[in-house]
């Protein structure tokens, strides 16, 4: 029976409540390994090469396509997510003045500086530009 | 890299491909979130963050990698990765059953800029045996080899005939208008002074004093046929003639100063302020001392 806290015979500490289910664990690689599987058709936004030269720029060699297009596509999630949380900052200045609901706010969002800083800042990125250029 | 308003070479235009595609991937998240138009500096800004994170995850792995003493990174050095740059790993089949549009096409392959054969002049130097071959060769050898150029001189025969004939006139156009202007002046023209000073002639107490006595190369001379008769007599006679003559040698050279004959000692002292420059002194040959 594995102890209820502490450290194992092996060295390796467990959290307390893991025994009883408490606690699962993150990450577990299972569906990963099945996922890269379907990767192998599919192609990410990011071609394979771009994102191959800058990994190789860092000193990774691929061995596996798939690993590459598993990075790109974290990459292009990371974006996604970043530009989604955007848009809501977008649309939420818009409606919050009140404007009329019939036209569901203007089809047209613009990115904008004022948009992307609040929300890279929930992120914990901090962009400072200058309003003007000298 | 990045990319911004510098004059790009091949090299720079290399990297630069790469970054423009990643704009256009840029785009298209945007456009697919729902953004019609962005913000250049917006745009800018994810673009530089999507290159540092595919860097920075590439990084990551391989350290995540070479930490547990393996070379190739496998999925699990990638989630562990992923995990630390705080990503939900388990989003991620989502997201790409989500959307399988929008394929960009790859950037046209484009090898490392060569110089183009007509450039190269000469033979580059081969590599030494202490550097690997895969290093870049090395430059073409007329980017360091200097040859000094030493320009001839002239040596034709009219040039150099002329060069020293104008050179003599200059010189000797020169000292004549020092003396006018720094001693005596007799004017040509009554009334006019400056346009034409002659240097004032000085008459001479005893004129034909100069046709008389001989100058001084014609006394040197002399003095040797004069030492190869080995007599004391003669000696002792060439001692005064000498001296006499010492005074009117360089009277003759300075033709226009005229000192008195009367006062030997007198002129020798004016003799000495004039030429005090050792160099300019006439020049002394030794005394032949011949053998009793």
């Amino acid at each position: 029976a594995a102890p209820p806290e502490g450290t194992m015979s092996n060295g390796v500490y467990v959290p307390p409540g893991v025994a009883n289910g408490d606690v699962k664990p993150v990450v577990s690689t299972t569906p990963l390994v099945d996922f890269l599987m379907q990767l192998e058709d599919y192609t990410p936004t990011i071609p394979d090469a771009v994102t191959g030269y800058y990994l190789n720029r860092a000193g990774f060699e691929a061995s596996d396509p798939r690993i590459i297009r598993l990075i790109s596509l974290a990459a292009q999630k990371f974006i996604s997510d970043i530009a989604n949380d955007a848009l809501q900052h977008c649309k939420m200045k818009g409606t919050a003045s009140g404007s009329s609901r019939s036209k569901s706010k203007d089809k047209k969002y613009t990115l904008t500086m004022e948009d992307l800083t609040p929300a890279l800042a929930e992120y914990g990125i901090n962009v400072k530009k200058p309003h003007y250029f000298t | 890299r990045a990319g911004g308003k510098q004059a790009s070479t091949p090299a720079d235009n290399y990297y630069l491909a790469r970054r423009r595609t990643l704009q256009v991937v840029v785009s298209s998240l945007l456009t697919e979130a729902g953004f019609e138009s962005a913000e250049k500096a917006a745009v800018e800004t994810l673009t530089e963050m999507l290159q540092s994170y595919i860097s920075e995850m590439g990084r990551s792995a391989k350290s995540y990698c070479e930490h547990t003493a393996r070379t190739q990174p496998t999925l699990s050095d990638i989630v562990v990765t992923l995990v630390e740059m705080g990503f939900n790993v388990e989003t991620l089949p989502a997201y790409a059953k989500r959307s399988q549009r929008m394929v960009i096409t790859a950037p046209p392959v484009t090898n490392q800029p060569v110089t183009p054969k007509a450039l190269t002049a000469g033979q580059n130097k081969p590599h030494p045996s202490h550097i690997p071959s895969h290093f870049p060769e090395f430059p073409d050898p007329h980017t360091y080899i200097k040859t000094p150029t030493y320009r001839e001189p002239v040596s034709d025969y009219q040039v150099l005939r002329e060069k020293a004939a104008s050179q003599r006139r200059d010189v000797e156009r020169a000292l004549t208008r020092f003396m006018a202007k720094t001693g005596e002046t007799q004017s040509l023209f009554k009334d006019d002074v400056s346009t034409f000073p002659l240097i004032a002639a000085r008459p001479f107490t005893v004129p034909y004093l100069t046709a008389l006595l001989p100058s001084e190369l014609e006394m040197q001379q002399m003095e040797e046929t004069d030492s190869s008769e080995q007599d004391d007599q003669t000696d002792t006679e060439n001692l005064p003639l000498h001296m006499s003559t010492d005074d009117s040698g360089p009277e003759k050279e300075n033709a226009s100063v005229l000192q008195q004959n009367t006062s030997l000692s007198g002129s020798r002292n004016g003799e000495e302020n004039m030429i005090d420059n050792p160099y300019l002194r006439p020049v002394k040959k030794p005394k032949i001392r011949r053998k009793k």
